[in-house]
C-alpha cells in the first residue's frame, strides 16, 4: 500500500537498451549494410527513490545519465526492463492514459502546441483532450494568464512567438487540467536570463501555492538553486546523490575559494595550514581553503602581513561545481 | 570549383545515403516494381496484336526500353528538396559567403546521392531485368561513349530543372506544388514510361520544345540503338544547347533570389 | 461517446491548420490534378494505338481509374499523417502523444489535415462520370447502392496498408522508402488491369498484397464484365471483407509497434 503523501515512488527501477553501431567512412558504413554490432546499456540501473506531495526535486546528470529516460517511465512513455514505479498511486507503463490525465509534462525542446494556430485554439484542444469542463478550465486559465503574462500572447500562432514566449504558453498547456505532479525537462533550456526569471518565479509559485509535485531536469544549477529544495543526482544510471540540496552546499561549505589579486608576481604562499593554490594566473591566485583548519579572517591576515594585496574575495561554492566536482570524482558521496 | 571539394561533397553525400540500410533494400524493390509492371504492360499490349513491330519497337527493343529508361531514371534520383531547405530555414544566406559556386555544390550532392543509388539500385535491378528478360543492348564502344555523354548531359539538365525549381521557394511559401508539377511534366514528357515514338501527332510539337525528352528520352535510346550512331552527335548538341538556355535560367534566377535575399533579409 | 467528440475537434483543429496556408490551397490541388491528368494523359497515348489493354477499353480503364481515386481521397483524408509517421518518432514528437489521455493512434490520424482529397474526389468523379459514359455501364439500384460501399473497403485496404507500413517505423525509424515503395510506387499496379501480370503476380495481388480489391475485382461487377485471370465471381464481392480482413491485422501490427516502442524508446 501506498502512503497517501507520496506522490511518486520508484523501486529497483531498471531500463536497458540494446543499440547498434555503424561503422565510419565509405568502407566502414557499407560493412555496416550487411553486418551490425549490437551491445546491451543500461540507461538506468535498479533505482530507488520517494517523492513527497509538494516536494520540489531537482534530477541532474550529464547526458546519457538516464534522466530523460526515467522520465520516460515515468509519463508512460517507456516500459520499465525490471523494477516498478508509481505516480499518483498509479502504474503509468499499465495505465498509460489513467496517468496522463494526471501528470503534466514539457518537454523543453519540443512543444506540443499545435505549430500554425493561435494559442489559445491550443489551450482549448487541450482542454477538450483531457477533458476539463469550461467552467474548471476558465478558472485555471485566469489563473495561468495572470501568472504567466499570457495575455498578448493568446492571439498568436505559435510559429510566431519567440522561444521564451513559447515556453511560457507550453508550462500553461501543461497545467490546464491542474496535474498533481508536473514532469519538466529541461524547461529553461535556450531561453535568456529574463525569461529563465520569469519561468523559475512560475514554478517556485505554484509549488508554494498550489502544492504541485514539480521534477525538474535541467543542465542549469541555477534552477536548481533557486528551486528545488531536493537534488537527485545520476550517473551512468545510478543515484550517487539524493538528498537536500542544502545539504550538499553545507557538506562541502569547506570548499571555500579564494580569490587574491597580489601587486607583484612571484608571491608565495607557504606554510599556512589547509591552504592549497589550485590555480595561478599572472598576479592573480586562487586558494582553496580547509576551514577545519584555520579560519578566513585568520589566513587572509597572514597573507596580507606577508605581500601587498590589490583584491581580494571569497566565493561559496556553487552547486554547479560541487556537482562538476563529483563528475570528476574528486569528491566520493556515500548515498544516503 | 575545386574538383578536390567537388570530391569531397560527393562523398559526404553519398554516406549519407548508406546510413539506412533498410531503405537501400526497399529502393532495389521499388525500383524493380515498376520495372515489372511496365514490362508487363508492354507484353500485354503487344500480345494483342499479330503484328510484331509497334512504332519502329519490337517487343524485345520496347522491354529493353522499359528495363533502360527506368535504370537511367534511378540512376537520376536526387533529393530536389535540398536547395528549398536551405531557402526556407534561412541557411541560404550562407552561400552568399561563400567562395564556392552554389550551383556546383548543389551538383556535388547531387552526385553523390545518385551514386549510391547507382549502385545500390540501378546496378542490381539491370542485372536481375537481364536475368528475367529478354534484353538486346547493343555492344559498340562508340555507342556505349556517346551515352555516356548524353547521360551526365541528362544529368546535368536534371539538376537545372531541380535547382530552379527549388530556387522558386524564394517567391513562394510553398512549393510542394511547384515540385508536384515538374513531376507531372516530367513524367509525361521525358518518355520513362511511354517513348516519344508511341505520342499522338499533335503532342509532337509541344514535346519538341519542352527539355524533358532530353533527360530521359534521348539518353535511353542512344544506349538501345534506336539511334543510328550517326544521328547521336546532333542529340549531344541539342542537349547542350538545353543545358546553356537552363544555366542562363539557372543564373538569373539565382541572382534575383539573392537581390531578394539581401534586400529583405531571407 | 465522448472519445468521439474529442477526435472531431481535433480534426477540426487540424483543418484549421492547413487553412492558416490559404494561398497554397488551390495551387496544390491543381498540380495533383496535373498529375493525374498527366497520366490518364499517358494511358490515352497508349489506348491510342492499341485501342485496348487485355480487353480493357478507354472507358472502362477510366472507370477503374475512379474507383482507385475515390479510395485513395478518402483515404488521404482520414489516414495521411501516417506518411509522415517517421518523422514523429525520431523527432521524439509520439512521446508527446503517449503523454496524453487519448488513444495514440487517434491523435496521430487526426493530427493532419490533407487537402489533396479534394482533387481526388475532383478526379474521381469526373473519371466515373466519363468512365460510366464510355463504357457504357448501366447504373442499377444495386449498383448505386454497392458503389460507396466498394469505395469504403477500398479505404480500409488502402488505410490498413498504410497503417502496417506506418508501424515498421516503431523498428526501422525512418521507412520513407517503404512508405514510399508500399503505398505511391504499388498505386501503379492497379493503374492497369490486374490480369495484364502473371498468375504469381495476380495471386500476390489478391491474397497478399490485395489492392486488386480496390478496383479490378468490383469493376467486374459494374462493368457486367465476365471473369478472367484468377477471378472467381466470388471476388468481386471481396473488398468489403478483404478491406476488415486487412484492416484488423494493421490495428495489430499497430499495437505491437506501440509495445515496441514503449520497450525500447526512440
Amino acid at each position: 500500500m501506498q502512503e497517501d503523501n507520496i506522490a511518486i515512488e520508484v523501486k529497483d527501477l531498471k531500463k536497458e537498451f540494446k543499440v547498434s553501431s555503424s561503422g565510419k567512412g565509405i568502407l566502414g558504413k557499407l560493412q555496416a549494410l550487411f553486418h551490425r554490432r549490437h551491445k546491451v546499456i543500461t540507461a538506468v540501473d535498479a533505482i530507488n527513490f520517494k517523492i513527497k506531495r509538494g516536494e520540489f526535486v531537482g534530477y541532474v546528470g550529464e547526458n546519457g545519465a538516464g534522466k530523460s529516460t526515467t522520465i520516460k517511465m515515468l509519463t508512460g512513455i517507456l516500459v520499465p526492463t525490471s523494477g516498478s514505479a508509481e505516480v499518483n498511486g498509479i502504474v503509468p507503463y499499465k495505465n498509460r492514459k489513467k496517468n496522463a490525465a494526471k501528470i503534466g509534462v514539457v518537454f523543453g525542446q519540443r512543444t506540443q502546441l499545435w505549430w500554425d494556430l493561435p494559442v489559445c485554439e491550443s489551450f482549448d484542444l487541450l482542454r477538450v483532450i483531457f477533458r476539463v469542463s469550461r467552467f474548471d478550465f476558465n478558472r485555471q486559465m485566469e489563473k495561468l494568464e495572470k501568472a504567466l503574462g499570457l495575455k498578448p500572447l493568446l492571439e498568436m500562432p505559435v510559429r510566431k512567438l519567440s522561444l521564451g514566449q513559447r515556453m511560457r504558453c507550453d508550462l500553461a498547456a501543461s497545467l490546464i487540467h491542474n496535474p498533481p505532479v508536473l514532469f519538466l525537462d529541461e524547461p529553461t533550456i535556450g531561453l535568456d536570463v529574463l525569461a529563465k526569471e520569469n519561468i523559475r518565479n512560475f514554478l517556485s509559485e505554484i509549488n508554494r501555492e498550489e502544492g504541485t509535485t514539480i521534477i525538474l531536469t535541467t543542465h542549469d544549477m541555477n534552477d536548481i538553486e533557486q528551486l528545488c529544495k531536493r537534488l537527485i543526482i545520476l550517473e551512468e544510471g545510478r543515484i550517487m546523490f539524493d538528498g537536500e540540496t542544502e545539504f550538499l552546499k553545507q557538506k562541502f561549505v569547506h570548499e571555500k575559494v579564494i580569490e587574491v589579486e597580489f601587486h607583484e608576481v612571484g608571491c608565495v604562499i607557504q606554510g599556512i595550514p589547509g591552504v592549497t593554490v589550485v590555480r595561478e594566473q599572472g598576479c592573480k591566485k586562487w586558494l582553496t581553503l580547509d576551514n577545519d583548519n584555520s579560519g578566513i579572517g585568520e589566513v587572509i591576515g597572514t597573507i596580507a602581513s606577508q605581500y601587498k594585496i590589490k583584491d581580494i574575495s571569497v566565493k561559496e561554492p556553487s552547486v554547479e561545481s560541487i556537482i562538476r566536482n563529483i563528475y570528476d570524482n574528486r569528491i566520493r558521496l556515500s548515498t544516503p | 570549383m575545386n574538383p578536390k571539394l567537388f570530391l569531397k561533397f560527393v562523398s559526404i553525400s553519398f554516406q549519407k545515403q548508406v546510413t539506412y540500410r533498410f531503405d537501400c533494400f526497399v529502393g532495389i524493390v521499388n525500383g524493380f516494381l515498376y520495372v515489372f509492371i511496365f514490362t508487363s504492360l508492354w507484353k500485354a499490349l503487344y500480345s494483342q496484336f499479330d503484328t510484331t513491330v509497334h512504332n519502329g519497337f519490337t517487343l524485345t527493343a520496347i522491354i529493353t526500353y522499359a528495363v533502360l529508361v527506368m535504370a537511367v531514371k534511378i540512376s537520376f534520383t536526387m533529393d530536389d528538396s535540398i536547395i528549398y531547405g536551405k531557402v526556407m530555414d534561412g541557411s541560404i544566406a550562407m552561400e552568399l559567403i561563400r567562395p564556392t559556386s552554389i550551383f556546383f555544390m548543389n551538383l556535388a550532392e547531387n552526385v553523390g546521392h545518385s551514386l549510391f543509388h547507382i549502385m545500390a539500385r540501378t546496378v542490381p535491378i539491370v542485372i536481375i531485368s537481364i536475368f528475367i528478360f529478354d534484353i538486346s543492348i547493343p555492344f559498340e564502344p562508340v555507342r556505349l561513349l556517346a551515352f555516356l555523354f548524353s547521360f551526365l548531359a541528362g544529368y546535368v539538365l536534371i539538376s537545372m530543372l531541380n535547382f530552379t525549381a527549388g530556387l522558386l521557394a524564394f517567391w513562394f511559401v510553398e512549393i510542394f506544388p511547384f515540385m508536384l508539377f515538374k513531376y507531372a511534366l516530367f513524367t509525361f514528357f521525358a518518355g520513362g514510361i511511354v517513348p516519344i515514338d508511341f505520342f499522338p501527332e499533335f503532342l509532337k510539337p509541344l514535346v519538341n520544345i519542352l527539355p524533358f525528352q532530353y533527360m530521359l528520352y534521348f539518353p535511353t535510346v542512344i544506349l538501345t540503338g534506336r539511334i543510328p550512331l550517326t544521328e547521336v552527335h546532333s542529340i549531344i548538341i541539342a542537349q547542350l544547347m538545353w543545358i546553356l538556355i537552363m544555366g542562363v535560367i539557372c543564373s538569373l534566377m539565382w541572382s534575383a533570389g539573392k537581390k531578394k535575399l539581401v534586400i529583405q533579409g531571407g | 461517446m465522448e472519445a468521439i467528440k474529442i477526435y472531431l475537434t481535433l480534426f477540426a483543429t487540424s483543418i484549421k491548420a492547413r487553412m492558416e496556408y490559404k494561398a497554397s490551397f488551390l495551387f496544390y490541388i491543381f498540380a495533383i490534378l496535373s498529375f493525374y491528368i498527366g497520366q490518364i494523359g499517358l494511358l490515352f497515348v497508349l489506348l491510342n494505338r492499341f485501342h485496348q489493354i487485355k480487353g480493357w477499353t478507354m472507358g472502362e480503364m477510366v472507370f477503374l481509374y475512379s474507383l482507385h481515386a475515390f479510395a485513395y481521397g478518402f483515404t488521404n483524408l482520414i489516414f495521411s499523417q501516417l506518411i509522415n509517421f517517421d518523422k514523429m518518432v525520431v523527432d521524439g514528437e509520439f512521446d508527446r502523444v503517449l503523454v496524453r489521455p487519448l488513444s495514440p493512434l487517434g491523435q496521430v490520424m487526426f493530427s493532419k489535415f490533407e487537402v489533396s482529397t479534394a482533387a481526388h474526389l475532383i478526379i474521381g468523379s469526373t473519371a466515373l462520370y466519363f468512365g460510366s459514359h464510355l463504357a457504357g455501364i448501366v447504373w442499377t439500384l444495386n449498383k448505386a447502392l454497392l458503389f460507396p460501399v466498394i469505395v469504403g473497403g477500398g479505404v480500409l485496404i488502402t488505410g490498413g496498408i498504410r497503417l502496417m507500413v506506418t508501424a515498421v517505423a516503431f523498428w526501422t525509424l525512418r521507412n520513407q522508402s517503404l512508405v514510399h515503395t508500399v503505398i505511391f510506387s504499388s498505386k501503379e499496379f492497379i493503374n492497369y488491369p490486374v490480369n495484364i501480370y502473371n498468375n504469381g503476380m495476380q495471386f500476390f495481388l489478391t491474397f497478399i498484397f490485395p489492392i486488386a480489391f480496390i478496383n479490378f475485382y468490383p469493376a467486374h461487377f459494374f462493368l457486367d464484365r465476365s471473369g478472367e485471370g484468377l477471378l472467381h465471381p466470388a471476388l468481386e464481392m471481396g473488398t468489403p471483407i478483404a478491406g476488415i480482413i486487412v484492416f484488423t491485422i494493421s490495428i495489430f501490427t499497430w499495437r505491437v509497434g506501440v509495445n515496441h516502442y514503449q520497450s525500447t524508446g526512440s
